[in-house]
């Protein structure tokens, strides 16, 4: 007999709030249906029910009963957040689960049972992983996902239905819980029937035969008997979390408190499955209408919200939206971290989300475009550097000449522009920002000429000079602008 | 066998007591061995050095060489370089393994300590240079909270870090200073003439884990074309 799992958030619209923004909790808050004042209450948080507040009432009423209640959007993308990072928790512990379409999760735990050592055990892992994410939830086991998902509306925190017990247990029900046809429902009521416990009682054949093969699972249900396979999910392309805000937020550290906090959310669910955010797209709901979209690619995976909270602040600070933002929404792209291969010969590196999370940190820092591994530029034009991803080379170190150490030239970027006095022997001064004086040696010139084909073509005239104030520089005369500049020192 | 709680007083080793490295780690060799001779071997880990020098001194060679060392050994090398002065095809050039070269290029000197923090820790990495050379020194450069933090991170990392650079910054907080100076250049004048390379001395201004201070190495550097 297959054992389902059912996890039940009651109150969806004010929980996938309060996961978000738990300072509310304590609050008087109400979730309405949109924000007119036409609006409908659809939850409220136990202090608004004290002030006198009842679900169904318009906000314009609620207002009228607490002037200071608080009313809060339904946000489908926070309910969607919610339900998901739900079905994150189900994934930890089978990969078999399908998400309804009212939120519940449902799990087949079929060959869990070595796993955890009773149900209420598994059940109470469930609840406190599910707390974890800041999600408080029911747990119903039972024989099938309708019983299970009775079981878990019906519990305070865990209700297990043994099979044994099933028909018992559905048996006061009332029909409406079978969500009837309702010409089914017309007939049923005809023939006098209340509860699902009178459907399940009458004889099978004789009632398929009076109804119709249609009535098979309702009447299947009624008997506990429902064998719809569990429908696996893929892991999701991206891992979502919104918030609507009260009112438009002006300040910039208003705005990253806010990100942070749904960083923190998204990053929790990540660790959750063992995975690491490689892109992020912000989505910025502005006063007026206007939507502030940005792509942020991460420059190694990492689930540190910290991390990618640096990375958010930098890119906001550089460009700062617009207008007032009224709504966050993030998604991240999630990326498995490589694990290290270690070798018995070579010290260890660094562990590959160790250093993905550095990495991340540096290039939040620094920028993306100013953390690598150096490589010189391919050109013949001296001076020129890129960076290419780091990644730690897993083969081992090749021969390299160590023969003695060699002189080091240490880069000007840009080259630094310098008065030169030429006299009929030689180079006689140099003068430059930050340093100049009377040549002392001079070797030279190397004559170097390149890209032609290109539109920023080079032609130079290159010096090693040593000056009376100490310093050693390479030094060239540009043919093509007449200039001179110096793009190095010895040193 | 079981026996009875003893009443000695029970007695840590120092190093344990005080939460810090407890087993020395083989310092990190320069590849240069008059060098790593008067300093016992190299570049202490788990501590902060200054190599102090004028323009032309011959430290960035020092740095150079030291992670030449480091990644032809194996190990992994970050270089913060906060002039953005670092040449990869003089440092290819000189021996170093670029792909086990973390390049950072911070804006300015700040972020640059805090990029040096980051890396020590994390602890990904076992040696971290800082090129503060040319950079105009500030209040803000010398804070003792900076240094403080990135000694402490180094000694729980059990990373080496370099700083490099014009004038001492990180004070009381380095455990091995050397200067640079340069004695002599070989170039010749007039035409067909080449640099052929420096005379540097490096001198031991202050040692607290390696051989006493006062040592002083003279070197040849060749250009190397």
């Amino acid at each position: 007999v297959a054992r389902i799992v059912c996890l039940w958030i009651r109150d969806l619209p004010l929980i996938a709030l309060l996961r978000i923004e738990p300072d509310l909790e304590r609050g008087c808050v109400a979730v309405v249906d949109g924000r007119s004042p036409q609006a409908r209450v659809l939850t409220l948080t136990s202090a608004a029910v004290a002030a006198g507040l009842i679900v169904g009432m318009t906000a314009a009423q609620a207002r009228a009963v607490q002037a200071d209640v608080s009313l809060r959007p339904v946000s489908t993308t926070a309910r969607q957040a919610a339900v998901e990072a739900l079905a994150d928790v189900a994934g930890t512990v089978t990969p078999r689960f399908e998400v309804g379409d009212d939120g519940a999760v449902f799990l087949d735990v079929e060959g869990c049972a070595a796993l955890h050592r009773t149900e209420a055990a598994l059940a109470a892992t469930l609840s406190a992983r599910a707390e974890r994410q800041g999600l408080p939830i029911a747990v119903g086991i039972g024989d099938s996902k309708f019983v299970a998902r009775l079981a878990a509306r019906d519990a305070e925190g865990v209700r297990i239905v043994p099979s044994v017990a099933t028909r018992a247990f559905l048996a006061d029900r009332p029909l409406d819980l079978l969500d009837l046809d309702p010409a089914l429902a017309r007939t049923l009521a005809e023939w006098g029937l209340r509860t699902i416990g009178e459907l399940a009682a009458l004889p099978a054949g004789a009632v398929l035969h009076r109804l119709g093969p249609s009535a098979a699972p309702w009447l299947r249900h009624a008997r506990g008997e429902d064998d719809a396979p569990v429908r696996c999910r893929k892991t999701p392309p991206a891992f979502r979390e919104a918030m609507m805000l009260e009112t438009g937020i002006e300040r910039l550290d208003a705005l990253l408190f806010v990100v942070r906090r749904l960083l923190d959310r998204m990053c929790d669910r990540l660790v959750l499955q063992g995975l690491a955010c490689e892109r992020l797209e912000l989505r910025l709901g502005l006063e007026g209408g206007g939507c502030d979209a940005r792509y942020l690619t991460i420059a190694a995976p990492t689930a540190e919200s910290r991390t990618l909270a640096t990375f958010v602040r930098t890119h906001v600070e550089h460009r700062p939206p617009g207008a007032a933002v009224i709504d966050v929404a993030l998604a991240g792209t999630p990326a498995r971290v490589r694990s290290t291969q270690l070798d018995l010969f070579r010290p260890a590196g660094p562990s590959a989300a160790a250093l993905a999370a550095t990495l991340a940190r540096l290039a939040a820092r620094c920028g993306d475009d100013r953390i690598g591994s150096p490589r010189p530029a391919d050109s013949h034009r001296p001076g020129g550097a890129v960076t290419v991803p780091f990644r730690v080379d897993e083969r081992p170190p090749g021969p390299h000449a160590t023969a003695g150490a060699r002189v080091a030239l240490r880069a000007f970027r840009p080259p630094v522009a310098l008065d030169v006095f030429v006299q009929q022997h030689g180079l006689e001064y140099v003068r430059a920002r930050g340093f100049g004086g009377r040549v002392v040696h001079c070797a030279g010139p190397w004559r170097l000429r390149g890209e032609w084909w290109s539109d920023d073509p080079f032609a130079r005239e290159y010096y090693d000079v040593e000056l009376s104030d100490g310093g050693v520089y390479r030094i060239y005369h540009d043919l093509r602008a007449r200039t001179w500049r110096a793009d190095g020192m010895y040193d | 066998v079981l026996t009875t709680a003893s009443t000695a007083p029970l007695v840590l080793p120092k190093t344990v007591s005080r939460g810090l490295a407890v087993t020395p780690l083989a310092p990190l060799a320069t590849g240069l061995a008059a060098v790593d001779a008067a300093l016992g071997g190299g570049v202490p880990r788990g501590a902060v050095t200054e190599v102090v020098g004028g323009a032309s001194s011959g430290r960035t060679t020092l740095a150079y060489a030291l992670v030449t060392s480091i990644t032809v050994a194996g190990e992994l090398a970050v270089w913060v370089d906060v002039p953005d002065a670092f040449d990869p095809k003089h440092a290819e050039d000189a021996g170093v393994d670029l792909t086990r070269v973390l390049w950072v290029r911070p804006p300015d000197s700040h972020a640059g300590l805090h990029a040096v923090t980051d890396v020590l820790q994390a602890g990904t990495f076992p040696f971290v240079l800082l090129d503060l050379a040319g950079v105009r020194l500030t209040s803000a450069l010398q804070a003792t909270a900076h240094w403080l933090r990135i000694r402490c991170a180094a000694i729980r990392s059990r990373s080496a870090v370099v700083v490099v650079g014009s004038e001492c910054v990180a004070g009381t907080f380095a455990s091995l200073r050397l200067e640079t100076m340069r004695r002599r250049v070989v170039m010749h004048s007039g035409p067909g003439a080449s640099f052929d390379g420096f005379g540097i001395a490096v001198a031991v201004r202050k040692s607290k884990v390696g051989p006493p201070s006062g040592r002083d190495v003279t070197l040849d550097i060749a250009s190397g074309w």
